[in-house]
């Protein structure tokens, strides 16, 4: 089920972060608790833990005590901000060096996207 | 409760046999601890001393500041099952065992205990000599969980049962553990299988302790460093290199140390691969015998 | 199980051992009712095609019975030993509920084995029989209930003790079990001496003690509870450390 090669919470951490992006957890929403991540993926919940204590961190979520984790306002925001600025570096540059290594020259990966965008706004 | 676990410097022979050599460790209440080891470390010998089954050559175990052996208070706390857990004579139905776990164990769950006879699929009214290994460990992993035990033990409880049932052992386990939390401290050789349920590790090697360590913190300590073999080789040079291999002239070496990201950043600067590497591969390297120990 | 059950078990270390004292309990029951019919049918087709009637055919089943409360005994300790512990009990706790299993156990192996001779005098009426009472006995006539009851009562109390302290000798190591085995035949020959039967010297030791051929009630009882004494302390000081091995 996961990548054996990041820790588990760090795994779950992403996980809930993608979901924040992409809207499936609104903001104020509440979250499935250590305890369902745990029994869900089979892990010990104090690791589950440590994934929600990140996010906590982060400040991407907030404990009501006695009822549980909650999606923080702005998170969703905050989460594009920061992924807006890593974008280039995270993805862009992986790209650009793999389109190299292959032989693919930077015009022609321009002009697939200027071909793309055309196609969006149509 | 069972809050703390302190064991000073255990000692127990059998014979000219030295299983436990002066082992120390303390261990917190409230966790799920995994106890790996290779066969004849000493795992055994150490759980049964933790359980007051057996009575150390010298060194003590105490429980919350209390020692174990012979004080009710304590031992009464603890269900230590090893492999198909102890049971009433193999001539007795399954169900007699029940009636005596009832009888003995004071916070036994009846209802508990016939749920999970049911979903392991155990036969009450068969005789216990009659049920297959597979079976007889099931039997044994309900004996432990609905005994509630604030401490529970499983030493290699999982002899002859299929991988199905085995997950399923470890999701009651689990949900057990998080609906009434306690300790666990489980034996095995799985280790792929259940590390995930481990909050700590703790390994022993030839009666002494080799690590005790949460399982993350252990995790971040055992990197495989892959890439040229003379880059590789200038690379790990300070650090303690548990174990390596050689594929032409790439070369894999297991170094068992923490890494900052310093380090890491050089690593990758000069080509090296950093992979995490497993609690498998951490456990098989860190016992490994080695001709300098012999 | 109570709140108030759980507080106990975990603060004593022992309570009345219902399962133990019920199982075996039950089982000698069930044995006795088979043993009681088998003995009379048998003195039936015993008198019937040999024309032989016995003295008393119930007791000719009591030599088997008083191995039977040993051979319990030895498995009681050896077997639920091991169990209690794994289940969170001491052995000191396993001693005392295991001592008072088997001695309401040889209690009721006493009543069940005086019922038969009642039974006896019944069946024996019926068919127009007259019993007589060999020697070796405290009492000298089936009508002497509490002599009868006296007798068997320390002499399964001896043999129980006795076979629980041969089962934890076998628990704690299996060659070891073999030197308790002269001990605990020791034991039984000098109560059953005491008790009447004729054992060479250790009863003319006793007959020169009381300066009569008789047996007499306050030595057997002294002697029968020294035995007990002695194999409860030797049973106690096997298992008080004993490992519990893998099965």
């Amino acid at each position: 089920m996961f990548d054996d090669r990041s820790p588990i919470y760090r795994q779950i951490a992403e996980q809930i972060k993608q979901a924040i992006l992409t809207g499936d957890l609104q903001e104020e929403e509440q979250v499935m608790s250590t305890n369902q991540y745990a029994a869900f993926y089979r892990i010990n919940p104090a690791t589950a833990a440590k994934a929600f204590q990140e996010l906590v961190d982060e400040g991407l979520l907030y404990k009501r005590r006695g009822i549980g984790m909650f999606v923080s306002p702005g998170a969703r925001e905050r989460l594009r901000s920061q992924r807006r600025e890593r974008f280039f570096a995270d993805v862009v540059e992986p790209m650009v060096a793999e389109a190299r290594a292959i032989g693919i020259p930077l015009r022609e990966v321009i002009q697939w996207l200027e071909q793309r965008e055309d196609e969006e706004e149509r | 409760m069972i809050e703390r676990i302190d064991i000073d410097r255990l000692t127990l022979r059998y014979g000219d046999v030295t299983a436990l050599d002066g082992l120390s460790l303390s261990l917190e209440g409230g966790k799920i601890y995994g106890l790996l080891g290779r066969n004849g470390s000493g795992k055994t010998s150490l759980l049964s001393v933790i359980a007051a089954f057996r009575k150390p050559t010298s060194g003590d175990v105490r429980i919350n500041g209390q020692p174990v052996f012979e004080n009710q208070a304590i031992t009464s706390q603890i269900a230590f099952i090893r492999e198909s857990g102890d049971t009433v004579e193999d001539t007795e139905k399954v169900e007699s065992a029940m009636r005596y776990a009832a009888y003995l164990r004071p916070n036994w769950d009846a209802e508990y205990a016939a749920r999970l006879l049911e979903r392991f699929e155990v036969p009450t009214k068969a005789r216990i000599g009659s049920l297959s290994r597979g079976k007889r460990s099931a039997l044994g992993i309900v004996l432990g969980l609905a005994a509630r035990a604030p401490l529970t033990i499983f030493d290699e409880t999982y002899l002859g049962m299929d991988a199905p049932s085995r997950y399923a052992f470890y999701d009651e386990l689990l949900n057990d553990y998080m609906a009434h939390p306690r300790t666990f401290i489980i034996s095995t050789h799985l280790i792929e299988e259940v590390s995930r349920l481990f909050e700590n590790v703790v390994i022993i090697d030839r009666g002494r302790l080799v690590v005790h360590d949460d399982v993350e913190t252990l995790l971040n300590r055992g990197t495989a460093v892959t890439g040229p073999a003379d880059v590789v080789d200038r690379f790990v040079n300070g650090y303690t290199v548990i174990g390596t291999r050689q594929l032409g002239r790439t070369k894999s070496a297991m170094v068992y140390g923490h890494l900052d990201p310093e380090q890491r950043a050089e690593a990758r600067a000069a080509g090296l691969d950093l992979e995490p590497l497993a609690l498998q591969d951490l456990f098989v390297h860190l016992t490994e015998p080695r001709g300098d120990q012999s | 199980m109570s709140q108030a059950a759980m507080t106990q078990r975990t603060q004593r270390s022992w309570r009345f051992p219902a399962p133990l004292v019920t199982d075996y309990g039950g089982f000698l029951t069930a044995v006795w009712a088979g043993v009681l019919v088998v003995t009379f049918a048998g003195s039936l087709v015993s008198a019937t095609f040999f024309d032989l009637i016995p003295a008393s055919a119930w007791e000719l089943i009591t030599p088997p019975a008083r191995v039977y409360m040993a051979v319990i005994s030895a498995f009681v300790v050896y077997s639920f030993l091991p169990l209690y512990v794994s289940h969170g009990q001491t052995r000191r706790g396993f001693a005392i509920e295991g001592l008072i299993a088997l001695v309401v156990h040889a209690a009721l192996a006493t009543v069940l084995i005086t019922l038969g001779f009642v039974i006896e005098a019944g069946w024996y009426r019926v068919m127009g029989w007259t019993r007589g009472v060999p020697d070796g006995h405290l009492f000298t006539s089936y009508g002497n209930l509490p002599l009868i009851v006296a007798e068997y009562g320390l002499a399964f109390l001896v043999w129980s003790a006795a076979g629980a302290f041969a089962g934890a000798a076998f628990y704690r190591s299996s060659h070891g079990g073999w030197l308790a085995l002269p001990p605990a035949l020791a034991m039984v020959g000098i109560t059953g001496s005491a008790l009447g039967e004729s054992l060479g010297p250790i009863t003319r030791f006793f007959q020169g003690l009381t300066g009569t051929d008789a047996a007499s009630l306050p030595l057997a009882t002294v002697v029968s509870f020294a035995c007990v004494l002695i194999a409860v302390a030797g049973t106690w000081l096997l298992i008080r450390d004993v490992p519990i091995r893998k099965r």
